[in-house]
């Protein structure tokens, strides 16, 4: 059974670049092509998962959340996004990016003599300005730690674009040349308490691996 | 004729003629398709003819998609509730709306959405939106009459009907906003404002349609006895206020409408005005609010426009805010408060040209604060973060003794504030310091 190139059809006449599929190839071929390029591939987390993750993209380690399911391709991108029952229910963020950067909608960066209330306000006025952000409100804000580094801890509340209550958890890290941040969303009710403690789990085994911090 | 189709002519003359003659169908049509492609036919206005009740099946649609997309807005948080205003607000549109709109059942409204961009627009179905950020730099009850009657304008023509049947227009429409989505910093609620534009008047229509809503609206204005010679200083208003917003570093920025256009917008309403209402003084009456009022009826919007522009990293605007709600209403000590963030954000980013407020100026708002209401929480932290702050190398004694008087103070006046855990973290700081 030949697959892809049909020797026989190569050539004048032959397809793209004498390279010409069996219609019988094609179709399987195409919905595969497709359906790996559009569609999230999740990767479980489970007892089989290394412990401590090494992520190396963003340069720290951490315990996964057992139960969820992590985004294949996202690493590449340069964020690890995790999920249970897909984003709209409950997700994880795991980002990072120089300080030198604007933060979305601030006109503002992390540079130069800043106390970490006030990269946590930075983060709360980014949420505020955000796409389909309204009834936007602060639960709590205090300081906090991961990794024996000084972080923020964000609790807030707010209403999607379609109006559904949600909440978000959030710490922000200085390291380094590098902010980090970690998020937990889901709707207020229910998801937000059923998966909250994965998450404060998952930030305790935080370890940072970043050159020169 | 000479030159018709099918000459036997063989003159020099009448060869160019007829040549001519064999173009005349093609220019014709090129013409015709010229015309036709840049002529807008009016449609029929809403009136007793017109109503709410005989709409056309697409315009049905037009205003099924529009309730979804209102009802989208008011369930997302994004209104700006302030029942007081919306009854003023609600007053002036019925001053300004002519009578064809109640005729053809047509009930127009208005609401203000939280948003740190210049917008207001209006949906086929005659809800009005006006973001805080234009409602809070506006003068007086003209401009707002200015605002409301052009959309009404836009309303009673049915202009979204026309703009969604002209399919290039909305393509058109639906790539700039796409454009201005992507490359927006200044934050705000774009997907919204994406969708809204598709079918509201929000990313403005054909340029015939906006100039028929100038006149339109301008009698509109005029007929409800309002100063006309308000409409184009509220237009020359929204160019200033993108300028000011590039000035501080801010460039992709979606705004109120181009400044070209804005420019011969405001040229046409200048002719105008002089040419049909330079006798309008006779027909003039005395607004709901004079300008005081006005800014007092507006006094919360503009407060909680200097907070999205104090959170968009706009510090100069935000100092402008806070300075007009300062004179809206000189008692309130939140507008100081606001005040003195916005001079304490220009000392975090100095803008080039532009003179840093000194330490001394962001105290004396926040003391100004705290005379109005001594026991106001956020300006006694404030004033202990101004003293916290390193202005030098080091933090004199006196800073320091300062700091930590505020921030206990801070604590006793609101002892469960959200905060609370860094205030207590700069205090033990303080205090390890001054041992």
């Amino acid at each position: 059974m030949k697959v892809g190139i049909d020797p026989d059809r190569s050539g004048h006449g032959g397809g793209i670049m004498g390279i010409r599929l069996r219609a019988g190839y094609f179709v399987p071929l195409l919905v595969l092509m497709v359906g790996t390029a559009c569609a999230p591939i999740w990767a479980p987390i489970d007892e089989k998962t290394p412990r401590p993750f090494p992520m190396t993209t963003l340069e720290m380690t951490m315990d996964l959340p057992t139960g969820w399911m992590s985004s294949y391709y996202a690493p590449a991108a340069g964020y690890f996004f995790f999920t249970v029952h897909g984003s709209e229910l409950e997700e994880i963020w795991i980002r990072r990016w120089p300080k030198t950067r604007i933060v979305k909608g601030t006109n503002r960066n992390l540079v130069g003599p800043m106390t970490i209330q006030e990269m946590a306000n930075l983060s709360i006025d980014s949420r505020r300005l955000d796409d389909g952000v309204g009834a936007f409100e602060v639960v709590s804000s205090r300081p906090a730690t991961l990794d024996g580094r000084d972080c923020y801890r964000l609790d807030y509340r707010y209403r999607n674009q379609i109006g559904l209550p949600k909440r978000t958890v959030e710490y922000g890290c200085p390291v380094g040349a590098w902010f980090y941040r970690f998020e937990f969303n889901a709707p207020r009710q229910f998801y937000f308490d059923r998966r909250l403690e994965d998450f404060e789990r998952m930030t305790r085994t935080i370890h940072f691996t970043t050159k020169g911090a | 004729m000479t030159g018709r189709i099918g000459s036997k002519s063989k003159s020099p003359a009448d060869g160019a003629a007829a040549a001519a003659g064999r173009r005349s169908p093609a220019v014709f049509v090129l013409l015709f398709l010229l015309v036709s492609g840049c002529a807008y036919v009016p449609l029929e206005p809403f009136g007793s003819e017109r109503t709410a009740r005989t709409l056309d099946p697409d315009e049905r649609h037009l205003w099924k998609e529009s309730r979804r997309l209102q009802h989208e807005i008011e369930i997302s948080g994004l209104l700006f509730e302030d029942e007081a205003l919306d009854r003023y607000l609600a007053r002036v549109l019925e001053r300004v709306s002519p009578p064809e709109l109640s005729t053809a059942l047509v009930e127009p409204r208005v609401r203000v959405i939280s948003d740190v961009n210049i917008h207001g627009y209006s949906f086929a179905n005659g809800m009005i939106y006006i973001h805080t950020a234009l409602l809070s730099r506006m003068a007086n009850e003209s401009q707002l009459a200015t605002l409301l009657s052009r959309e009404l304008a836009h309303v009673i023509d049915r202009h979204a009907l026309r703009a969604s049947r002209d399919k290039k227009a909305q393509a058109d429409t639906l790539a700039w906003i796409g454009v201005g989505a992507s490359v927006v910093q200044g934050g705000g609620n774009y997907k919204l404002l994406a969708q809204a534009a598709s079918i509201s008047s929000l990313a403005g229509f054909h340029y015939l349609l906006e100039t028929a809503a100038d006149e339109k609206g301008l009698a509109i204005l005029a007929a409800a006895g309002y100063d006309v010679r308000e409409a184009p200083k509220f237009f020359r208003m929204t160019i200033d206020h993108l300028a000011e917003v590039h000035s501080q570093g801010v460039w992709g920025w979606a705004p109120f409408s181009p400044p070209v256009q804005m420019t011969a917008r405001i040229a046409g309403y200048e002719k105008l005005i002089a040419s049909q209402y330079g006798d309008s003084r006779a027909t003039r009456r005395q607004p709901i609010a004079d300008p005081p009022a006005f800014q007092r009826k507006v006094h919360r919007a503009t407060l909680r426009q200097t907070e999205l522009e104090l959170a968009a990293g706009l510090f100069v605007s935000a100092e402008s805010s806070a300075r007009r709600a300062t004179e809206s209403d000189p008692r309130d000590p939140e507008a100081l408060v606001l005040f003195g963030r916005a001079l304490v954000g220009q000392r975090s980013k100095p803008l080039p040209g532009r003179d840093l407020p000194s330490i001394r100026k962001v105290r004396a708002a926040f003391e100004s604060a705290l005379q109005l209401d001594p026991r106001h929480a956020v300006a006694t932290r404030e004033l202990g973060m101004s003293f916290y702050r390193k202005t030098g190398s080091t933090r004199g004694r006196k800073a320091t003794v300062e700091a930590l008087r505020r921030f206990r103070r801070y604590l006793r006046i609101a002892p469960a504030a959200e905060d609370a855990d860094y205030v207590r973290g700069y205090i033990a700081e303080l205090e390890a310091e001054s041992r």
